[in-house]
């Protein structure tokens, strides 16, 4: 394997069906273009500094500093689906059947329809996408497209999508599952602005895909094969259009992946009986650091960092959100009332405004903030 | 994009085309005896949970419960007649509402409520028949246990007469296990003991609950039975109950027995299986039930129990009783983070735990459910898994039932 670099050509290759320029999801791709060149990887970003990370056999621990983000109560019950963006917000009933959109003065309702259920709902600063999977899992799933600016709502227009599988959506294009040609488990990619998509890649014979990230710093996505018991899974970062293992991650134990600063982050599930406890990663410019211990599958990229959950680690410990700066350093965002016993869900991310649920003994909660 | 295979050997690219065929009622009894026959996994040698704790539930108990089948006195014949009486006419309710008022009825034995269908609890059946009514979760994955729509189904579809024979059987069992429970109610949650219980429950070894420090301390930091190969994942989408009871039986009897045979026996639909049934079959058809294991098996509402009562269960089950859990969890990926999809009220097999001090409570289970066999998107992960107990104990309170199996 070779070393990946954050170079985010894979932008320029996915999106064939390219975002224009002046769409209002332009700014995953004019955010991309400033490292279209993969040569751009020896510079680091304005204000941070070249890190001082270890190797890939002796990387540098991380030691996290308190920085707790600036959180407020969303309002709404904690295990509810909620998406909070810069100025909408999505909120799910819960039996999944409808999901509101609002903001001051305009508000807009979803419904998931006869033999259907909310499955994702996904927000950036300009596009909400909400979409409706059936329930007997055969039928494509059925998504709506909501422009923020208008409140316009439309279809989807891509490649139909499959049932489930992971979604994600970073600026104006959205990345679904969808079957290619024989059957083939594939990637679509779709311009929400311009209203067109196409398959992008697809998984080889006997393999799949899941665990799908987007930020402007590139696609993240966990790819593996069919073995019984375990699968062997892969991390990767798309590069020219295809997934492309990143450099560091154990062979066939890596779960979580998202671009990061001048680098990756990554998990890796040591014990195959031990599935939700994963160990996270960093690299950066070529530098490894050891972000310790998080939950298998939390992985979210937000606004400038990247965000995992650690469960407690004693008794007297609460649950944390860690993040990963732009400047290669671990923060705390957010911790639990709550010690020993809690837990933090998979945060989700509108515009930039991350979101979290936190249960514990304590009392459970739901929280947002803005990451920018 | 370039020529791709036509045909892909795993299901990851035909999942969604399959399913269906999975799915379709015709084809489920066909699929079920073909596919029942699997092997047995090995995972990876290396996990920290080998050569660390009591290899397996082959080893003799050091106590076991005690417990024995409790003799169903004139008063708990009554109390059963009494409530198979009242059931007369259900299968004519009209509506949701009063279909579940006519499911959840309860008798008193020795001082202990136990309802029909929930088992052991301290809830009103007013309040068990308003978890009926709230509306079912909306498009989960269905893995396989009884639902609410499936409780009231059953309660207006059955003929009279074979309610009232199911309901028997199901009172007189509870009947029988009436001082098990209120051994668990004193020993796990501090319920003083009756002044004469002694006497009216000579089949209850009175055990000094002092002895064992809370039920904390004087447990190893880590426990574990049953042999790890002995658990297969489910073949069919509802057949948690089937693949729960195998690996169960499997580990008691030592003969694997297909998850077809399991679902016959369990009474388990397409509507999936109860966790009454689950009681039942683990009852009649295992050594865990005996008076040296865990004595009779019970449906327990938890609803009432703190995160450490329930973790004192799961030790002194698994620990002092050498016998597993029916976990019943509500299978959210907030509680299970592995999963693709929210899916429905489920069963696990609970077979160790992990006090781990230096980091959170572990629970040590097998999981049945392997959806990279239902859908196309997610990676394979073994069934023996260890995790954060809160988190199990939580996805317990929030299944309509609360209960568990012990």
């Amino acid at each position: 394997m070779r070393r990946t670099t954050i170079a985010l050509a894979l932008l320029l290759a996915l999106t064939g069906c390219g975002t224009g320029d002046s769409s209002p999801g332009s700014d995953a791709s004019s955010s991309a273009a400033h490292t279209d060149d993969p040569d751009t990887s020896g510079s680091a970003e304005p204000g941070t500094t070249e890190p001082t990370g270890g190797t890939l056999e002796d990387p540098a621990v991380a030691e996290p500093t308190e920085n707790l983000l600036d959180w407020r109560n969303t309002g709404a019950l904690p295990r509810t689906r909620y998406v909070k963006g810069p100025a909408w917000e999505a909120l799910g009933s819960e039996d999944d059947s409808t999901v509101d959109l609002a903001r001051d003065g305009d508000a807009l309702s979803i419904a998931a329809g006869s033999g259907r259920t909310i499955s994702e709902v996904l927000m950036t600063e300009d596009w909400a996408v909400v979409v409706r999977q059936d329930k007997a899992e055969t039928d494509p799933s059925e998504v709506d497209v909501v422009d923020l600016a208008t409140g316009k709502q439309s279809a989807l227009a891509g490649p139909a999508p499959a049932s489930g599988g992971s979604w994600a959506l970073v600026g104006g294009d959205l990345y679904y599952p969808t079957y290619g040609d024989g059957r083939a488990y594939c990637l679509a990619t779709s311009a929400l602005a311009d209203s067109n998509g196409e398959d992008a890649w697809c998984a080889p014979k006997g393999h799949g895909f899941s665990g799908l990230t987007a930020s402007d710093r590139g696609i993240g996505i966990m790819t593996f094969d069919d073995a019984k018991p375990v699968s062997c899974r892969t991390v990767n970062l798309f590069v020219n259009g295809a997934p492309e293992p990143i450099d560091g991650p154990a062979e066939c134990l890596g779960w979580d992946v998202a671009a990061a600063a001048d680098g990756a982050v990554w998990s890796e599930v040591p014990k195959p009986r031990r599935q939700e406890e994963a160990h996270f990663h960093a690299s950066a410019y070529g530098a490894y650091f050891d972000l310790g211990p998080g939950l298998t599958g939390s992985l979210v990229p937000c606004g400038d960092s990247q965000f995992f959950v650690r469960d407690p680690q004693g008794p007297d410990e609460p649950a944390r959100l860690m993040r990963w700066t732009p400047g290669h350093t671990l923060e705390v965002a957010y911790e639990s009332a709550s010690v020993g016993n809690a837990f933090l869900l998979e945060p989700t991310c509108g515009g930039g405004v991350l979101t979290i649920s936190s249960f514990g003994e304590k009392g459970d909660e739901q929280v947002w903030a803005s990451v920018t | 994009m370039p020529a791709l295979p036509r045909f892909l050997a795993h299901q990851i690219a035909g999942g969604d085309r399959s399913r269906p065929l999975w799915r379709h009622p015709v084809t489920i009894a066909a699929a079920a005896l073909t596919l029942t026959l699997g092997v047995v996994p090995f995972l990876p040698d290396g996990d920290d949970d080998q050569g660390s704790i009591a290899p397996s539930g082959e080893t003799t108990p050091t106590s076991g419960a005690g417990i024995g089948r409790g003799r169903v006195t004139r008063a708990m014949q009554a109390e059963i007649d009494r409530v198979v009486a009242e059931g007369a006419g259900a299968e004519r309710a009209q509506g949701r509402t009063a279909l579940a008022r006519a499911s959840v009825r309860c008798a008193t034995f020795d001082g202990q409520r136990y309802c029909l269908g929930f088992g052991w609890t301290n809830q009103t059946p007013e309040a068990l028949a308003a978890r009926l009514t709230e509306r079912p979760a909306f498009g989960r994955e269905r893995t396989g246990d009884l639902d609410a729509d499936g409780l009231i189904a059953r309660t207006s579809e059955r003929s009279a007469t074979a309610r009232a024979e199911a309901e028997r059987a199901e009172l007189t069992l509870a009947a029988q296990s009436v001082g098990k429970v209120w051994m668990l109610r004193h020993e796990i949650q501090g319920v003083e003991l009756p002044a004469d219980f002694a006497a009216r429950h000579p089949e209850v070894a009175v055990s000094d609950t002092d002895a064992r420090g809370g039920f904390g301390k004087k447990y190893p930091r880590k426990f574990a039975i049953l042999k790890k190969s002995r658990i297969l994942a489910q073949n069919q989408t509802w057949w948690c109950g089937p693949a729960t009871m195998q690996s169960i039986a499997w580990s008691s009897s030592k003969r694997r027995k297909n998850q077809a045979f399991w679902a016959r026996r369990l009474g388990t639909t397409s509507d999936g299986t109860a966790i009454t049934d689950m009681v039942r079959v683990v009852n009649d058809k295992t050594i865990y039930a005996g008076a040296d294991r865990a004595g009779p098996y019970i449906t327990l509402d938890i609803s009432d129990f703190t995160f450490k009562e329930w973790y004192r269960l799961m030790m002194r089950h698994v620990h002092d009783y050498r016998s597993p859990v029916v976990l019943h969890p509500v299978l959210l990926k907030q509680y299970y983070p592995y999963l693709d999809d929210d899916a429905s009220g489920h069963f696990q097999v609970g077979r160790g735990f992990d006090q781990n001090p230096k980091g959170n409570p572990q629970i040590g289970y097998f999981e049945p459910w392997d959806q990279s066999r239902f859908d196309p998107s997610e990676p394979s992960i073994g069934r023996v898994q260890w995790r954060n107990a809160y988190r199990s104990y939580r996805a317990n309170l929030d299944h309509f039932q609360h209960n568990l199996g012990v």
